[in-house]
């Protein structure tokens, strides 16, 4: 089964770190880095692969199209409310409010707070 | 001027009566306004037969007797002949109420001046008893009753005036009003203070004119719940204008009181203008501290987190010196300890249960 990696985060440093450390868990992952939550929901409807298995790291507050309004879209879709999509929530907020939330959306598998680390890492691949 | 009838049978009874009868032990002046030496030594005879602690003082007039009531003033009773050489009748009774204030009288009269001694009745006299039908125990009825009657008296009139108190000294402002034309009847000192009419011009006011003209509608509505229910409540917060033209917050509480013999509404209004500002203001810096919370929560943990990861990064990456490695822990542990400041102040923020804060 092809595993698909997808960070969408609007901190491009952060995406660079996070593929680094992803990439020291397993070198031949493909990454692919979305700075605008959008556009990688464009991607994924005009590219979803059922057979695929897609794991998405999101982070929650961006500009134009936030984390949450991402996770509704990719619910409401048919298409894409598939389990081969899971959704890892990485964000800098510790809330409790946001981590409940998250538990709302069936293709959220998790809730990791920034900084990401070798070890969840290595648990998630 | 008259004597008694005098028999013997009736003196028997007095004699009997000395020796089988207790006597009251109350302490009382008494003071007798007699010309007619007879009548007073019959009298004077039954007063000490009924009472054991008695002081009987006797004048034969007005002249006299009025200096006596000014220089002691610890009269209890007195007992007033209608007819005195010096003044007689209700011209006599008025004359020593002048000077006797609210101490009880009792007219001594004959038969003939009957009709007369009934008229001092409404002057306030407290019983008439006819001379020839005088006995110890139709005196001592009379005292008894004369003096536990001005105390009972005394006792309604200091309840009346402390209801008169309750409502002209409250610190609250309070109105009665009258539920059909809405007038002011009467309204108290803090009212007068507080909304800025005097008590004359409240008094050509109605309900109305304390409204701002935007809440007129609300006032109708609101009377008729009052009227409805009837019965004593907190009414809720208006709106009220005061004679400056500014406008106040009050709580109303309402009651049903009877006031000049009709049902009328009793009102006790409590400004809450500073109160709601208070609450408007907690409630401003209750969204501020929230927004504060989650700013730290998503916004200063950013970078911060950012901040870690790189560091951590660093640290997998090998090559690096001991110097370097040691550099780069004190990085991280700083990193870390800013980060449980920023938890800290998460928690706290949290912790002040902001929603019920709110809802509340």
């Amino acid at each position: 089964m092809d595993k698909k990696i997808m960070l969408v985060d609007d901190d491009p440093i952060f995406n660079w770190v996070s593929s680094k450390m992803i990439h020291m868990v397993d070198a031949g992952l493909k990454i692919d880095i979305y700075q605008n939550a959008r556009k990688a929901l464009d991607f994924l409807v005009d590219n979803f692969d059922q057979g695929g298995h897609y794991i998405i790291f999101l982070d929650l507050n961006m500009p134009e199209m936030s984390g949450w309004e991402f996770l509704e879209a990719l619910e409401n879709n048919d298409y894409t409310r598939n389990e081969s999509i899971s959704v890892y929530i990485v964000s800098s907020s510790t809330d409790q409010d946001d981590i409940e939330k998250s538990k709302t959306y069936p293709l959220v598998k998790g809730y990791l707070i920034k900084p990401l680390s070798l070890d969840v890492l290595q648990s998630i691949m | 001027m008259r004597s008694f009838g005098y028999n013997s049978p009736k003196g028997l009874n007095n004699v009997i009566n000395k020796w089988t009868m207790t006597k009251d032990d109350m302490p009382l002046s008494i003071l007798v306004i007699e010309d007619n030496p007879g009548d007073f030594v019959l009298i004077d005879d039954y007063l000490l037969e009924k009472f054991s602690a008695i002081k009987v003082i006797h004048h034969m007039s007005f002249e006299a007797a009025a200096s006596e009531i000014e220089s002691f003033k610890n009269i209890d009773i007195i007992l007033l002949d209608l007819v005195l050489p010096d003044l007689m009748g209700e011209q006599l009774v008025e004359k020593v109420q002048e000077h006797s204030g609210n101490v009880p009288i009792i007219i001594l009269t004959g038969y003939s001046d009957i009709e007369l001694a009934r008229k001092t009745l409404s002057k306030g006299v407290s019983d008439f008893l006819i001379k020839d039908e005088i006995n110890p125990e139709i005196i001592y009825k009379s005292i008894v009753y004369a003096k536990e009657r001005k105390g009972y008296v005394n006792q309604l009139k200091q309840e009346k005036k402390v209801s008169q108190d309750l409502f002209d000294f409250s610190p609250q402002p309070m109105w009665i009003y009258d539920p059909v034309t809405l007038r002011f009847m009467d309204v108290n000192q803090a009212a007068i203070t507080k909304y800025g009419y005097s008590l004359e011009e409240f008094l050509e006011l109605t309900l109305r004119d304390i409204r701002p003209k935007d809440c007129q509608g609300y006032l109708e509505q609101s009377l008729k719940i009052d009227q409805r229910d009837n019965a004593n409540h907190y009414a809720g917060k208006f709106k009220h204008q005061l004679k400056s033209g500014q406008e106040i917050w009050v709580e109303i509480y309402s009651s049903e009181i009877q006031y000049r013999g009709r049902a009328t509404r009793l009102i006790l209004s409590n400004d809450i203008t500073d109160k709601q500002h208070y609450i408007g203001t907690i409630e401003d810096q209750n969204r501020k501290l929230k927004q504060i919370a989650w700013t730290q929560s998503h916004v200063v943990r950013a970078p911060l987190a950012r901040l870690l990861g790189i560091i951590n990064l660093f640290g997998l990456e090998a090559g690096s010196s001991d110097d370097q490695r040691f550099m780069l822990d004190q990085i991280r542990k700083s990193g870390e300890e800013l980060d449980k400041i920023i938890q800290g102040i998460i928690e706290q923020t949290n912790a002040m249960d902001l929603k019920d804060i709110n809802n509340g």
